[in-house]
């Protein structure tokens, strides 16, 4: 006990020193960085993943809460929530997975939906153009798009 | 009478342990922790426990829960399903959790397969996770891919403090930590994409009712407030509680007293044989730098005309070539983007634009995600090492015993672990000087940290260098040695030679504090340069560096040179050879030795 009670005032000390030459990020990490989920607000993850995913990025799902994230962190809902969740909070995954025609987010998409993978990649990949038609391409529209297609 | 039935129940349930009135499964289960004759759990909160006195008495908890749980229309047992699974196990309380609506729409959420634990590496710019970091995946069974489990993380709720109070708070438990769940690919986005870490992902091997056990644990903790110790009761050292509680014979948490380092807790999992498989799913960068080191050089040039001069020119190369080049220059866009270093129209046109064309391409390899294995950190060196060796320090000849409780030093051996990064704390020198016959204290290195990260076309990461402990210094007026706090803060830029070789520059600003020192101390500045190779069983460390300080007694130039080769991941054979010359006294001193982690 004694020696982590040292080690800590040691290492305190130096943090104090050190600290400002390093960017505190507090998203994740174990330790003095590592920040709760917040999970039961939801508002940090989808804060977060919209950091991440913005491209053609969408946030009217967010704002209307027809996002698939849901307030306890999990994933939840019917077929149609789920590959919104998906495509939403993957974009940047999703739209280079339709542009070649395979990938994660099709496998999961596809298992969702229950069809095959390889044919809705193919599908995914020849429409392309139909699926992505600019670059402000919005995720409840794709995911209507990509059920669609599915089901095609 | 039914209650004098259940207390007969309860001391058949308890054979072995002796001063103990409830069973070793119950205390594990609540988290309940032994010191002499007390218990206290690990949780603080009143809402976790059922009795007022509950984190202190688990004989009160488990005499209420079965009372409790016993009562018709009860809901506490939705609240505490570990607890009531366990009690029904062991046939004290009766009935189902069928009727627990959110208890039941969580386990469907999750539709958990088996549970994984994952390891992040570690991550040299945020002080707090330079030692990686562990939580678990709840695999699911849904079809598809792992991209709908979910990341369970325990982690200190610290808002959004930062500096000194954070650093306090942070190692003497001033912020309480929680169970949080989120969606796999939002882990796979923060650690992979946003942080650029490998994730490791272990399944462990849990047997059914364990893992139905282990479900309704988290979904305990989900109210529990549990006080957060930076370097202790940390989350490795959660995750281990919960293992212990869902597999009551496993013994883990004894062997982490001082302190809990992420990496050597998986290593005791593992030791329990409780990991089956595993899998790696590298960062975006570390898919990047591996994607760019396989393409020929016709597809480099045109994945730098791409990223640097925005100019998408694809006409020398094959179709299959093409694919590549697009898919790895999109991922750069979108890690150019995190970074901050693209504004969003710019980004999107040019994601757009990438897409646009590989979709018009048909090629069925997934070039990116090619990079299929890596170092397992498993295996990578024990965190304490002790090495002995012989030396001469101007012509003295010296034995020396180092101790070091933790972690990694540039010499050791760095398979599973992040190149160029070092972490080490508490390293103890004593030596045996032969001349005068006596064991001296040569060096007490508290904490020092280094990153040397190269530079290549796509990253430019930033070196850097802290040391601090208390050093040898030459005093002119006794003409001996004496100890002298030491601070150093080295910050420059490493540039990649080969894959296995850099060289570094950087500035270094220091401090010293001492009796030994001209006007008990100095402050500094120092330029330095050095050189790194690292590869499997060999590494070399050499730099030189002038340095600049108030008083002439420091000033002056050091040279530096070192080898070590691993004969196995714990055990290296190493050189030194260093001089520091001033305008008072030269020093030269050079040391063989070998090196054991343990």
């Amino acid at each position: 006990m004694k020696k982590s009670l040292l080690l800590s005032t040691v290492l305190g000390a130096v943090m104090m020193i050190s600290t400002p030459s390093f960017a505190i990020d507090s998203t994740g990490g174990c330790g003095l960085g590592s920040m709760a989920w917040k999970g039961h607000s939801g508002i940090i993850p989808q804060v977060l993943a919209m950091t991440t995913n913005s491209m053609f990025l969408n946030t009217v799902g967010v704002t209307l809460g027809t996002s698939g994230c849901d307030p306890n962190g999990r994933v939840t809902g019917g077929t149609g929530k789920l590959v919104l969740a998906v495509i939403e909070n993957n974009m940047e995954q999703f739209a280079m997975d339709a542009s070649r025609g395979q990938g994660e987010t099709i496998e999961t998409i596809a298992g969702i939906l229950n069809v095959d993978s390889k044919d809705l990649g193919l599908k995914a990949q020849q429409s392309f153009a139909y699926l992505f038609v600019d670059e402000n391409v919005e995720a409840v529209d794709l995911t209507l798009k990509i059920i669609e297609l599915a089901n095609a | 009478m039914k209650r004098f039935f259940i207390y007969l129940c309860l001391i058949t349930l308890i054979p072995n342990i002796a001063n103990s009135t409830t069973p070793i499964e119950w205390q594990k289960l609540l988290h309940y922790e032994k010191n002499d004759k007390n218990y206290t759990s690990l949780v603080e909160n009143n809402e976790y426990f059922l009795t007022p006195n509950g984190r202190y008495s688990p004989l009160d908890e488990l005499n209420e829960a079965i009372n409790q749980f016993n009562t018709p229309n009860n809901t506490k047992k939705c609240d505490f399903p570990a607890r009531f699974i366990y009690l029904k196990q062991k046939g004290l309380v009766k009935g189902n959790l069928n009727n627990c609506k959110d208890y039941q729409q969580y386990l469907n959420d999750l539709q958990a397969k088996s549970i994984t634990m994952l390891f992040t590496n570690a991550y040299m710019s945020n002080p707090s996770s330079l030692f990686g970091h562990t939580l678990f995946r709840i695999d699911t069974k849904r079809k598809g891919s792992q991209l709908l489990a979910h990341g369970a993380n325990f982690g200190a709720d610290t808002g959004d403090e930062t500096g000194v109070l954070y650093a306090i708070k942070g190692l003497y438990g001033g912020y309480y930590g929680t169970f949080g769940i989120k969606p796999y690919y939002d882990v796979i986005n923060l650690y992979n994409n946003i942080e650029n870490r490998d994730i490791w992902e272990y399944e462990l091997d849990l047997t059914k009712t364990e893992q139905e056990l282990f479900l309704a644990l988290m979904w305990e903790l989900k109210q529990a407030k549990i006080r957060y110790y930076f370097f202790t009761k940390n989350c490795s050292y959660i995750l281990l509680s919960m293992l212990e509680a869902t597999r009551p014979t496993l013994n883990l948490k004894d062997k982490f007293t001082t302190h809990v380092i992420p990496l050597s807790t998986l290593k005791a999992v593992n030791n329990e044989k409780l990991i089956k498989n595993t899998n790696y799913r590298p960062s975006r960068q570390s898919k990047l730098n591996h994607r760019y080191n396989q393409m020929n050089t016709a597809q480099k040039k045109a994945l730098v005309d791409i990223i640097k001069n925005n100019n998408i020119n694809l006409t020398p190369l094959k179709d299959s070539e093409k694919s590549d080049v697009l898919e790895t220059a999109y991922q750069y866009i979108q890690y150019q983007y995190v970074e901050g270093n693209l504004e969003l129209k710019n980004y999107r046109k040019k994601s757009f634009d990438l897409l646009k064309q590989r979709s018009q391409i048909n090629d069925n390899n997934l070039y990116f995600e090619d990079l299929k294995t890596g170092q397992n950190p498993l295996f990578s060196h024990k965190e304490h090492s002790i090495s002995f060796s012989i030396g001469s320090k101007n012509g003295n000849f010296f034995q020396e015993i180092a101790l070091k409780p933790a972690y990694n030093d540039l010499l050791e051996n760095s398979y599973g672990l992040l190149d160029g990064a070092e972490i080490n704390v508490l390293e103890t020198k004593i030596r045996h000087l032969d001349n005068d016959d006596k064991y001296t204290l040569s060096e007490l290195n508290i904490l020092s940290i280094k990153s040397l990260n190269g530079k290549n076309v796509m990253f430019s990461p930033f070196s850097y260098d802290i040391n601090f402990g208390l050093k040898e210094v030459f005093n002119p007026k006794t003409n001996k040695d004496t100890l002298a706090l030491k601070l150093e803060t080295g910050v420059g830029e490493a540039y990649n030679l080969t894959k296995n070789a850099l060289i570094y520059v950087m500035t270094v600003p220091n401090a010293s504090y001492g009796g030994g020192l001209k006007e008990n101390g100095y402050i500094g500045f120092a330029l330095k340069g050095g050189f790194y190779y690292n590869k499997s069983k060999f590494r070399l460390h050499s730099y030189i560096q002038k340095n600049y300080t108030t008083t002439h007694q420091t000033k002056g130039e050091t040279y530096s040179l070192e080898a070590s080769y691993s004969i196995n991941n714990n055990l290296n054979l190493y050189a030194k050879h260093q001089t520091f010359n001033t305008d008072f006294h030269d020093n030269k001193e050079t040391l063989f030795g070998i090196k054991l982690n343990f």
